[in-house]
């Protein structure tokens, strides 16, 4: 019973982590029907930041998060405008686009190197008591706990943000009818701009909320990039909630494989269950447009 | 040549095409026609295998075709054009013709490879085949033209071209005079009688009515998906069904 | 106006002759002293090249005429390198197991065969999908390759490699790679341009107007009788058999293979220097090949910096002109030829 919770915990922690950059994806696929490499680099250079403010300038925790969120926001809303939008207007072939998303993830681990060097940085605890929370007989850190409710938070939000603001449904109009949006008067650039700066501050979240479970590295983002992907794809490309409940089961099947099987077969159960996904249902969980034929 | 059978098809809980029958002789110019939502655009994309009718059959000499693939039927010796353009955009007009022609060629992967003298004769033939059908739908000496960056109504031609390439037996138009101006639409009526005189059999889908009046024998009349009338353009215009059909009742 | 077509092509064909010859002579030159003379290193970088060139072939069957994206070529190209050394290892695999080793020469086909096999594969789960999901079955497809490879120690010594790989001979002829380069060189030219010449006669042919058809217009090609499904099958093989090779000639020349080279990240570089030079042409897929592959060599002396500014450089090329640099060249023709064009009217 004890393993099992912390075996849970630890499953839901990792997706959560995952379900923030699952959800960047689905954002932006929805939005601009691209695909961004840069999301799990995102994270990666927000716990960074994170970790410069909280461990190294000893900023209290929520300032520092909150900093790193809204520099993270402005990169992500900075990078479509002065590139993803260039290559648009250019009429760029989509490859290109994601091609361009591929050398600014490059362009961003390795910046990450050079500036914060390329040893792991221990992420300090953010709780003052490190004594763990004890549900029932298992103990679970606090930070653990942490990162789930603040991810919960930040995808209750998010909801709320889509449904019931304006800026929200102009958004989803935007995704739906770019032509039809421009025609009602709603700003479409303005909207997809905000989206990847959205999809930044969530990537940034998550980092700064698996950095004190992991150490800060540049390589930290390679660790998460293709299973949160795998998550939005499971889930259902372009539809967030199907995002987030395929970045859970990822996550929950990743560690319970290492947890009771071994962790050599995790990926490759990860791996094998994404393909058969996509052999049986390639629509996902929740309904994405994906055949050719 | 073609007979077809009680088709039926639903999409979901709607019913678009209803027991619909009708048989085509060899050699006839056959109209399908209808109001706006009638179902002959999906009549004719279960012929043409596009869709999979729910019930019914479709037999093209005898061999039932319904269900197939495209590319079988293609192979059986039918072949189409579309409402919308089709072309393959990034090719010139000399291979989209050739493309057309990929059922009637043989040579696979190896000869290709090693490129062996059968394949140069075939790829040689291919093309005084394609450059022949140019000149059949007077579009010759725009071989090496892209074929994006001809003008509307040779496009439509140029569809009409690559159908013929396959060598089919029976040519599918989809509306073929939409968008043209009348002297085009002259045009394309003198070219469906030309291919008719090939022998080839042909079945269109059209709108416009004073065209396909002009040059059909038979016309089968759909509303509502369900057949109201065929026979000949004169009995058909008789026809009270089809009058309140276009008349009256459409929305 | 057939004469000139005909010109033209005689033109590019002596082009290309030219080029090969200078490919063949220039390097035998530095070699005999007769002119600069280079380190045995400049010969590596040559190989190095056309084996990229071969890749990027390969990958530009599949997404340059077919449409296809693969972001899990690298999958492929570990699969000709670990299948060609386990079947010619004495201490791996084969020379393992039974005791029996193959002659490299041999073992490099076969591995291409190997590594077509697993593209049929491959393909049967990815032709039904579109753009993303392509991309994620093969990145999942380049991982679950990774782990196999590490996993099965016993027959692949796992994340440690395999050393001491066996050097390609032909009849008693070594293509010695140890002490340099200079005559495996030779070697990989030759298939470089065995292959180049093949693409060009597949993708010239009823076979690549089949691929091209389907990139341009799925129910046009369909219309017009190309199996969908076996011609993206047919594809997938031979991009894979393409890859495979040049994993295998990669294997035989370094002499040493582990699994860190064949990373997601390789599979992003193989898709970079295509995009970056230009996809569904002979000329494109070379010089991508030729400029990042000798970007990240002279970026090497900047240690740490060299990735940063590779990046940089990509983006900034990308931002600049986003065909890639055979766009760039068709451009500059396209609006000399408008303007020749304008003269005459």
């Amino acid at each position: 019973m004890n393993m099992f919770i912390s075996v849970l915990v630890g499953g839901l922690v990792l997706g959560c982590t995952y379900g923030m950059l699952s959800l960047g994806f689905s954002l932006i696929y929805q939005a601009s029907g691209y695909m961004n490499f840069t999301q799990a680099n995102l994270l990666m250079f927000g716990a960074f930041l994170a970790w410069q403010f909280y461990s190294e300038w000893k900023i209290p925790f929520i300032a520092s998060m909150a900093l790193a969120v809204v520099i993270m926001f402005f990169i992500g809303w900075m990078m479509e405008r002065s590139i993803i939008r260039v290559l648009v207007a250019k009429k760029a072939r989509n490859i290109y686009v994601v091609l361009s998303t591929i050398a600014l993830s490059i362009i961003m681990e390795n910046a990450a190197m050079l500036i914060w060097d390329a040893r792991p940085h221990y992420f300090p605890p953010i709780f003052k008591d490190s004594a763990p929370v004890k549900l029932g007989t298992a103990s679970v850190s606090k930070e653990s706990i942490l990162c789930i409710v603040v991810a919960i938070c930040a995808m209750i939000a998010l909801h709320f943000f889509l449904n019931k603001t304006k800026f929200g449904t102009s958004m989803r109009a935007a995704a739906q009818n770019k032509t039809a949006a421009s025609c009602m008067g709603i700003n479409v650039n303005r909207t997809i701009g905000i989206t990847y700066g959205i999809a930044a501050a969530l990537a940034c979240l998550g980092g700064i909320l698996v950095a004190p479970t992991l150490y800060v590295s540049y390589g930290l983002g390679s660790q998460f990039g293709a299973k949160s992907f795998a998550g939005a794809v499971i889930g259902g490309y372009g539809n967030i909630y199907g995002a987030i409940v395929g970045a859970l089961i990822i996550g929950l099947l990743e560690t319970f494989v290492s947890g009771y099987v071994s962790s050599a077969y995790k990926e490759f159960v990860v791996y094998g269950v994404l393909i058969l996904v996509m052999i049986i249902k390639p629509s996902g969980i929740f309904n994405a447009k994906v055949y050719d034929e | 040549m073609l007979k077809v059978t009680d088709l039926t098809i639903k999409f979901g809980g709607l019913i678009a095409v209803d027991s619909v029958n009708f048989e085509i002789n060899k050699g006839d110019i056959f109209g399908l026609i209808g109001p706006n939502g009638a179902g002959k655009t999906t009549s004719f994309n279960m012929i043409s295998g596009t869709f999979k009718p729910t019930s019914g059959t479709i037999e093209l000499n005898g061999q039932r075709i319904d269900g197939k693939p495209m590319y079988q039927i293609n192979k059986l010796g039918i072949a189409r054009t579309y409402q919308n353009i089709n072309l393959f955009k990034s090719m010139t007009v000399l291979e989209n013709l050739l493309v057309g022609q990929h059922s009637r060629l043989s040579s696979g992967l190896p000869s290709a490879v090693l490129r062996l003298g059968k394949q140069r004769h075939e790829e040689e033939a291919a093309r005084k085949k394609a450059l022949e059908i140019l000149k059949f739908v007077s579009l010759d000496g725009k071989e090496e033209v892209q074929s994006n960056a001809l003008p509307y109504g040779e496009q439509r031609i140029l569809e009409i071209g690559r159908a013929l390439a396959s060598d089919p037996s029976l040519l599918l138009l989809d509306e073929p005079a939409a968008g043209m101006n009348p002297t085009e639409k002259n045009q394309l009526a003198d070219l469906i009688i030309k291919i008719r005189a090939k022998g080839i059999t042909v079945l269109l889908v059209e709108h416009d009515m004073r065209f396909v009046m002009g040059i059909t024998d038979r016309i089968c009349v759909l509303n509502y998906g369900k057949r109201i009338a065929l026979g000949t353009p004169e009995e058909v215009q008789k026809n009270e069904e089809v009058i309140t059909a276009y008349l009256g009742g459409g929305d | 106006m057939n004469n000139k077509i005909r010109d033209v092509l005689k033109s590019k064909k002596s082009i290309a002759i030219a080029a090969v010859a200078l490919l063949v002579i220039v390097p035998f030159m530095m070699e005999h002293n007769i002119i600069l003379r280079q380190s045995k290193y400049f010969y590596l970088l040559l190989s190095f090249i056309c084996i990229y060139t071969i890749v990027t072939s390969g990958l530009d069957i599949l997404f340059g005429y077919t449409g296809q994206v693969s972001f899990g070529h690298a999958g492929f190209f570990c699969i000709g390198a670990y299948a060609s050394v386990l079947m010619s290892h004495p201490e791996w695999g084969f020379g393992k197991w039974f005791g029996i080793t193959l002659p490299p020469i041999l073992t490099i086909f076969l591995a291409a065969l190997i590594a077509a096999l697993f593209g049929i594969l491959l393909s049967i789960p990815a032709n039904k999908l579109v753009f993303h999901f392509l991309a994620l079955l093969t990145i999942a497809f380049n991982y679950l390759v990774l782990l196999a490879v590490s996993n099965f120690a016993e027959l692949t010594n796992g994340y440690i490699g395999i050393t001491r790989v066996p050097e390609i001979n032909i009849f008693g002829f070594s293509f010695s790679t140890i002490s340099s380069k200079y005559k495996y060189y030779y070697l990989v030219l030759f298939f470089t341009i065995l292959f180049l010449i093949v693409k060009q006669h597949i993708v010239n042919s009823r076979i690549g107007r089949g691929f091209i058809s389907i990139r341009d217009n799925l129910m046009a090609a369909n219309g017009c009788g190309v199996n969908i499904r076996y011609y993206k099958t047919m594809s997938f093989a031979i991009s894979a058999f393409y890859v495979g090779f040049a994993g295998a000639l990669y294997a035989h020349m370094i002499g040493f293979i582990s699994p860190d080279t064949f990373v997601q990240n390789t599979s992003v570089i193989f898709i970079t220097m295509l995009l970056f030079g230009g996809s569904g042409n002979l000329l494109g897929p070379i010089l991508g090949a030729t400029i990042i592959t000798t970007i990240q060599e002279s970026l090497q002396p900047l240690a740490d910096y060299r990735m940063l500014i590779y990046g940089i450089v990509i983006l900034i090329i990308i931002l600049f002109q986003p065909k890639g640099i055979v766009g760039l060249g068709k451009n500059i023709s396209e609006s000399m030829k408008r303007r020749g064009g304008e003269g005459n009217a």
